[in-house]
């Protein structure tokens, strides 16, 4: 008889053992890796025009972002991917902006753009050895899928005089997407 | 006018069987002119006469007279019946009136207005005596341009109308600076030179007027690039500021269509006068 009860005793520990084991919360795993920011794309025309139509107060029927920067550690390289976390409507540049970083002109490239910097070494390679005014700016502007960096041009002239020469020391238009210098104009 | 002479009645209101009569004469005084509209140089003769109504009249004198619009003082042209040609070598808005003396009273025309202007860039540039400095200033320019040392430089000047002569002159040349193959050329003309002299009386014979800028631009013979062809923005804006066409001599396009030349273009491949504006003429004082 007492061996019976020692038998059901220890049965019924095993019992309650694996219940504890089944039904008792565990811990998370830990992740290891580089910190992922997701960052809300919400600049300008990249908010949908309908969603602006929202009030802003109105955060009880989220509308999915249709696209996300993602910023990745300093080593990967920048790109884009499609996520569907949530974005609040109704909310304007000027509200967004006291907020929230506000994307850069380098941040809203298209991927593989040549950037600035890089267009200006493209252009110092094109115009050779061409002379320009080196304590004048150089501009570089930013239109129709092109730069075109212009190296600038001493126009001063002595009093009385009218200078009549060259707008700029050279001019140089190069691809955006691919570097390619597609023109290069020397003033004379 | 179909009647010119008039008898008049005067009546007495007291004695009806009384009265005066006096012959009058209605005269009129016209001044025409063949143009109203002339341009220095190119244009310039215009015929004005001096006519009376009736036609048979007896004048003891006749003056034609000019004065600028914006001023009351007028000076005398001629003091003959026509001035066949009346020559414009002043420029600028004017009025014009003719007088006729007629037993001792001045009758005077109405005003006519005559505007002389300047000439237009076409009108200068197509000037045998202009296409001769220019075509020269040009080939000293071609000159200029060496490969030893490798240098080249711009030259330009300053076109003048000597409404005296009825010719067009020019400054002494200005050269720009020697500059090498990896420089963009340039020449510095003085502002606008004052005319000579700066406010010619209506009626003076002649003025010294400046109408255009002229100026080279340079080979790229011997450069490793090449270059647009033409007045540039900073030309475009010099003769703007100086109120007149700039005549610059520069390269046909090479090839057609590309608004440029290569590099190590040949010297002397053909080349043209460019319109720098500026204006198409001076504007008229």
């Amino acid at each position: 008889m007492k061996k019976a009860i020692a038998v059901g005793i220890i049965l019924l520990v095993v019992v309650v053992a694996i219940t504890w084991y089944v039904f008792s919360p565990r811990p998370s795993p830990v992740i290891v890796g580089p910190k992922i920011e997701l960052r809300q794309s919400v600049h300008g025309s990249r908010v949908p025009q309908d969603v602006n139509k929202q009030p802003l107060s109105d955060v009880s029927n989220p509308v999915p972002a249709k696209k996300s920067e993602v910023i990745l550690a300093p080593e990967q390289t920048n790109s884009t991917q499609e996520t569907n976390h949530v974005s609040f409507p109704n909310m304007t540049e000027s509200n967004i902006a006291k907020n929230h970083k506000t994307e850069t002109e380098a941040d809203i490239q298209p991927m593989n753009a040549v950037s600035q910097n890089r267009a200006l070494e493209i252009a110092r390679g094109a115009i050779l050895k061409t002379k320009y005014a080196s304590t004048l700016p150089i501009t570089i502007e930013d239109r129709n899928g092109q730069y075109r960096v212009k190296f600038p041009v001493d126009k001063s002239v002595p009093p009385g005089s009218r200078y009549r020469g060259p707008d700029y020391a050279a001019e140089v238009y190069i691809d955006k997407q691919t570097g390619k210098v597609l023109e290069v104009h020397v003033g004379d | 006018m179909t009647k010119a002479n008039y008898k008049i009645r005067a009546t007495s209101v007291d004695n009806t069987n009384f009265y005066d009569e006096v012959n009058l004469s209605v005269i009129k005084v016209d001044l025409e002119a063949s143009k109203n509209v002339l341009t220095l140089k190119h244009d310039r003769e215009c015929n004005l006469e001096v006519k009376t109504v009736p036609v048979d009249i007896s004048a003891d004198q006749y003056k034609i007279e000019i004065k600028r619009t914006n001023s009351a003082t007028w000076y005398t042209l001629s003091t003959n019946k026509t001035m066949t040609p009346w020559l414009a070598n002043i420029a600028g808005g004017f009025h014009l009136r003719g007088m006729a003396k007629i037993g001792g009273t001045e009758c005077y025309s109405t005003n006519i207005v005559v505007v002389n202007q300047f000439p237009t860039y076409t009108q200068i540039e197509g000037d045998a005596d202009v296409r001769s400095a220019t075509d020269t200033e040009w080939t000293n320019t071609l000159t200029d341009c060496t490969e030893t040392p490798n240098q080249r430089r711009e030259r330009g000047f300053w076109l003048w109308i000597n409404t005296s002569s009825n010719v067009y002159e020019h400054d002494a040349v200005v050269t720009g600076d020697w500059v090498g193959p990896d420089d963009g050329a340039s020449v510095n003309l003085p502002s606008r030179p004052t005319d000579v002299p700066a406010d010619p009386a209506p009626n003076a014979t002649g003025a010294g007027y400046y109408v255009a800028s002229f100026h080279t631009h340079t080979p790229t013979t011997y450069r490793t690039v090449g270059r647009g062809v033409g007045p540039s923005g900073a030309d475009n804006n010099a003769d703007t500021a100086d109120g007149v066409p700039g005549i610059v001599y520069d390269y046909v396009e090479s090839p057609a269509g590309s608004n440029s030349i290569p590099m190590g273009y040949p010297k002397n491949s053909a080349a043209q006068r460019y319109l720098s504006l500026g204006y198409e003429r001076r504007g008229t004082p």
